[in-house]
């Protein structure tokens, strides 16, 4: 039988979805200009190697507690999280990059399906990170399929803006969104079912890297 | 060894900063203090190899209201292989008063193959304390050969505002898995370098970015809750040190401090 939220996750995860997303290379723009990440197999391998632990190991467990905490209707803590998110990203374009697109997705999928509790969660002054937002959106799907959704977006959302930066076809680029994804996917199920005491994940290098796109000369994404 | 340094330093009148309380045991030793540029200058000392697992290291500082400490270390920290599989542990706190002015600046930690070692710093700034934090984190002893080839770090660190939680990191670095690889990137023996300012408005852009080289990979950024930080990464142990030093004398610069002297050539 199909699951009654399956349509909801399908039309809030296409990439026609206007949360502009596509305006945001998340720090990846000046590691191409760097020549950190020069080429598709280079983009692969930043994804495999930086991205995918990087979700692993904090994204997607702290997803794990918001969205338990979105699904019991607790907004005090969920804003907890959602300002600590902000102590987490310490480069400014990352931090606000991610409050515009959870801003976004709320204001939009509150348009799609009206509800109250998430117009007054948007408009309580919180930061509305992308995480919180997808926890907040998603809190009526099992915890799994808003762990697919959020990696898919994070992915997804580097090598569609790839695709800008240096020369990879749309074919290449989902190719390589399906590696990452088949990468990714056998590990929920242990992120769910033993929730990580200790969270957190190391990238100096995007960090920089994002920190530097915030004063660059010229640039083709917001971040 | 199960050690500690606990320091609070307050203001004469006068206004000198002096050591109103202190307690340190080994493997941790106080040498003498000397005033400079308005700061009292502190070197933390640890007369012994270095680190052990084992070890159960904590040390506590306060600069209270009108004091200026500055907290350095005269050599490299080193930790050891893990004899017994466990790590040592690090647990540091620096709270800044207002009207206070702290900042620890210490040598490069080296941790050697097989180290195990978890540090916990918390840093604790009042509205109108200032506060330089620097680290300095090494791939390990190059010279021999061990080029990030400890066992695991674990390196938290959380930053205060006044109430406000400022920065938040929790990092575990291995070997063992993609940890280390975005500091493999740029170079093969990347030296990183780490910087938290509070109390200061802005900081001087230009002269951050003329940092930055083939050898030096810079960035900067405002905190959520005020403050800066600075994170680098370097080619080598070389431009780690002269881009620490530079970027001491800059912060100092746009904090309107005199830099002061830690009594070293290099």
């Amino acid at each position: 039988m199909l699951p009654e939220w399956l349509p909801w996750l399908l039309q809030v995860n296409d990439s026609q979805f206007p949360s502009g997303a596509y305006a945001h290379s998340m720090g990846l723009e000046e590691l191409v200009q760097r020549g950190a990440v020069k080429n598709p197999d280079q983009l692969e391998t930043f994804l495999q190697q930086q991205i995918i632990p990087g979700l692993l190991a904090f994204e997607l467990p702290f997803l794990v507690k918001a969205h338990k905490v979105a699904a019991c209707g607790d907004h005090a803590n969920l804003r907890l999280l959602d300002e600590e998110l902000d102590a987490w990203k310490l480069a400014v374009e990352l931090r606000q990059a991610s409050r515009q697109l959870g801003s976004r997705r709320l204001s939009l999928v509150q348009k799609l399906d009206p509800d109250p509790s998430l117009a007054a969660y948007g408009q309580s002054g919180a930061p509305c990170h992308h995480l919180i937002a997808c926890a907040l959106e998603l809190r009526h799907l099992p915890v799994a399929a808003a762990l697919c959704a959020f990696s898919l977006q994070s992915i997804s959302g580097y090598a569609i803006s790839s695709m800008k930066l240096m020369r990879l076809g749309q074919e290449r680029c989902q190719l390589i969104i399906r590696a990452a994804m088949v990468s990714l996917a056998p590990h929920l199920e242990g992120l769910i079912a033993a929730p990580a005491e200790r969270i957190g994940w190391f990238n100096p290098l995007l960090e920089i890297a994002s920190m530097r796109h915030a004063r660059a000369n010229e640039r083709l994404f917001i971040s | 060894m199960r050690g500690h340094l606990h320091l609070t330093a307050s203001c004469y009148p006068a206004g000198q900063t002096y050591l109103r309380e202190q307690s340190f045991r080994a493997p941790l030793h106080l040498s003498k203090p000397h005033e400079d540029a308005g700061a009292l200058v502190v070197n933390i000392v640890n007369p012994t190899a270095g680190i052990f697992d084992g070890d159960a290291i904590e040390l506590n500082v306060v600069a209270e209201t009108g004091a200026s400490i500055v907290l350095t270390t005269p050599s490299a920290s080193r930790v050891y292989k893990s004899r017994s599989g466990g790590p040592a542990k690090v647990q540091q706190t620096f709270t800044v008063q207002a009207g206070a002015f702290l900042e620890f600046y210490p040598e490069p930690f080296i941790p050697q193959a097989g180290a195990r070692y978890h540090q916990k710093t918390e840093l604790r700034v009042a509205s109108e304390g200032q506060l330089l934090y620097f680290d300095w984190l090494s791939p390990g002893r190059v010279a021999s050969g061990e080029v990030f080839r400890y066992g695991e770090l674990l390196w938290d660190l959380d930053v205060w505002t006044g109430e406000k939680l400022a920065a938040r990191e929790r990092y575990r670095l291995s070997p063992d898995d993609h940890s280390l690889d975005s500091l493999r990137l740029l170079h093969a023996q990347t030296h990183y370098l780490s910087c938290f300012v509070i109390g200061t408005e802005s900081l001087p852009m230009a002269e951050l970015e003329a940092l930055n080289s083939p050898e030096v990979y810079l960035g900067h950024s405002p905190l959520s809750a005020g403050g800066f930080t600075v994170k680098v990464l370097c080619q080598d142990s070389l431009s780690a040190r002269r881009t620490l030093r530079q970027l001491r004398d800059i912060l100092y610069h746009s904090m309107s401090r005199q830099v002061p002297n830690l009594g070293r050539y290099m």
